[in-house]
């Protein structure tokens, strides 16, 4: 019997074979054209882009936006998120099937269908407009498509379930009494919140909050329909240079660039989770 | 005079119904760009405009009557369904791999097969192309399933790693016992009862690929999937065709999650 059940959960070789066509395919379709991709950009020829780059107050000022941008739809997330993760918690098994499928429909719909849904909503005629002028609370139709502020709504709205679901899977196993037992010794909602709840859905928080940041920071559909050329981010300056300019070797160096980007965060990230979750068994 | 109890109740009452009032707020948030497309795709006029002034099915017809967005829709679903063989198959051997042995690598295992969740889809389309341009394979159709099969991946991977992982392995043991070979075992025990889980694998890795725009924008050369068709029309003019494709994808996605959390209904959560 032991035979038996080391063949299942040891079998090293079997498990060996088992990974194999994946981590090929991995390592040929992924990993390799990334290391190629880097390996081209510090050759002598393309080298300079770097320098070129990091000189440039036009590109530092694209990089810092995109990491504002990223911030900002981050931080409205997670402050839509967290509320709604434990009301999610409260429902009979009923309402969370009926919140999880309006939670889902929005993340399986096409990125595109959703942009373009944002699009005619801020539009010139589009119905917010057409409700706030139906109520005299403006004359003209505001100019809300074309600007930053679009391409947030757009983020946010694409990226909550992101940060909805990690919290909602740590705060779902919070057990009810904790908070029960803290009213009962007195604490009040702001130090329940910051006592009790947060410290215990901390890895939650910073698994929606790393996904979110991450993938915002790789954004490129929202800042290209819904910014309408005013809100300048890292992909589409990759987009352009690649697709208008044919600048291949400039196009590969904000790539590395924007790669590393990710990983810094992450790894800040990762930083944060280590000492957090330290000083709470220090506590 | 209320005492400072009953005034405590009353305050966690209003603040109970504040939560409900803002969580259901933020569903309809979720849910209100998508509704707003379907009356927009029965327009009648030839302009975008809400509410239409009459409505008509000519941007169905519209879409039925071009080959440029049939052709696009029929790529696109070829593409999508061979990035999901693909990235099902391979993905359902490595997380029968790394939940069933390698123990002390598989963590790491597992990471670098969600690395591509990670890595910007830009970035990842940049490297593509280069390697593809010195293979000759721009313009492919099954270059861009082979990288969207990568994007599908790590999706397909979380899900079957856990439901692989709460799987009582107990029975594969006892199939193996009573003489069943490792195959058999996993053909006829495991398998039937993570099917739930392969299925929402395989639908999540057919959306990654049927709705993905860049990998697509970059390599797929003259001819265009039905997101890069989606891509270029948004942006040239705003035409309500647009707005019946988009109703047609959002009930596609409905139609099945209502199939799936039915099959699933227990692990609705599971289906992310």
């Amino acid at each position: 019997m032991n035979a038996l059940v080391s063949s299942i959960r040891g079998g090293s070789l079997g498990s060996v074979l088992l990974i194999s066509p994946a981590m090929a395919l991995l390592v040929l379709l992924f990993f390799y054209p990334l290391v190629m991709l880097f390996l081209t950009t510090l050759e002598p020829g393309n080298i300079q882009n770097y320098a070129n780059v990091v000189g440039s107050d036009t590109y530092m000022r694209v990089f810092l936006n995109t990491l504002r941008l990223a911030a900002i739809v981050t931080v409205i997330d997670l402050l839509i998120a967290y509320p709604l993760a434990f009301y999610i918690c409260r429902l009979t098994s009923s309402g969370r099937a009926i919140a999880f499928f309006l939670l889902l429909i929005p993340l399986w719909t096409s990125q595109l269908v959703r942009t373009y849904a944002w699009m005619v909503l801020l539009g010139r005629n589009g119905p917010i407009n057409g409700a706030l002028m139906s109520l005299d609370i403006i004359d003209t139709p505001l100019r809300l498509s074309n600007s930053e502020f679009a391409v947030v709504i757009g983020m946010v709205h694409i990226l909550l379930p992101y940060m909805v679901l990690p919290i909602y899977s740590s705060a779902s196993k919070i057990d009810r009494s904790l908070v029960e037992a803290s009213r009962g010794l007195g604490a009040g909602p702001v130090s329940i919140l910051t006592r009790v709840l947060i410290p215990l859905t901390i890895h939650g928080v910073l698994a929606g909050v790393s996904l979110v940041l991450v993938l915002s920071l790789g954004v490129f559909i929202m800042p290209a329909l819904l910014g309408g050329g005013r809100v300048p981010v890292i992909p589409l300056l990759i987009e352009q240079q690649a697709g208008s300019f044919l600048n291949w070797a400039m196009a590969g160096t904000l790539s590395v660039i924007l790669l590393l980007m990710v990983l810094v965060v992450f790894w800040l990230i990762k930083l944060a989770t280590k000492l957090l979750v330290r000083g709470r068994l220090n506590a | 005079m209320l005492n400072s109890r009953r005034r405590s109740f009353l305050l966690r009452r209003a603040g109970v119904g504040i939560h409900h009032v803002l969580a259901w707020l933020v569903f309809l948030f979720l849910l209100a760009p998508l509704l707003i497309v379907v009356p927009i795709s029965f327009s009648g006029g030839a302009y975008l405009r809400f509410p239409p002034e009459s409505y008509s099915t000519q941007w169905y017809e519209a879409y039925f009557a071009q080959d440029s967005w049939i052709n696009a829709t029929i790529l696109s679903l070829q593409i999508g369904i061979v990035a999901t063989i693909i990235s099902v198959s391979v993905g359902f051997l490595f997380a029968l791999g790394i939940t069933r042995g390698l123990r002390s690598w598989a963590p790491t295992l597992e990471k670098l097969a969600i690395a591509p969740m990670v890595v910007p889809s830009i970035v990842y389309s940049v490297s593509m192309y280069s390697l593809f341009s010195s293979l000759g394979l721009v313009g492919n159709w099954f270059g861009i399933a082979l990288a969207h099969a990568i994007l599908c991946l790590p999706f397909v991977v979380i899900v079957l790693a856990a439901s692989l992982r709460e799987y009582d392995m107990d029975q594969e043991i006892a199939a193996l016992g009573l003489g069943a070979s490792r195959l058999t075992a996993i053909r006829r025990i495991t398998i039937p009862q993570i099917r739930p889980s392969l299925l929402s694998a395989a639908f999540l890795a057919f959306i990654t690929s049927f709705d993905e725009l860049v990998v697509a924008m970059f390599l797929s050369g003259t001819f265009g999937t039905l997101p890069k068709k989606m891509f270029d029309n948004i942006r040239l003019q705003i035409d309500p065709t647009i707005a019946a494709v988009s109703v047609m994808e959002i009930v596609m996605v409905i139609l099945v999650m209502a199939v799936l959390l039915r099959i699933n209904r227990a692990n609705a959560s599971r289906l992310t």
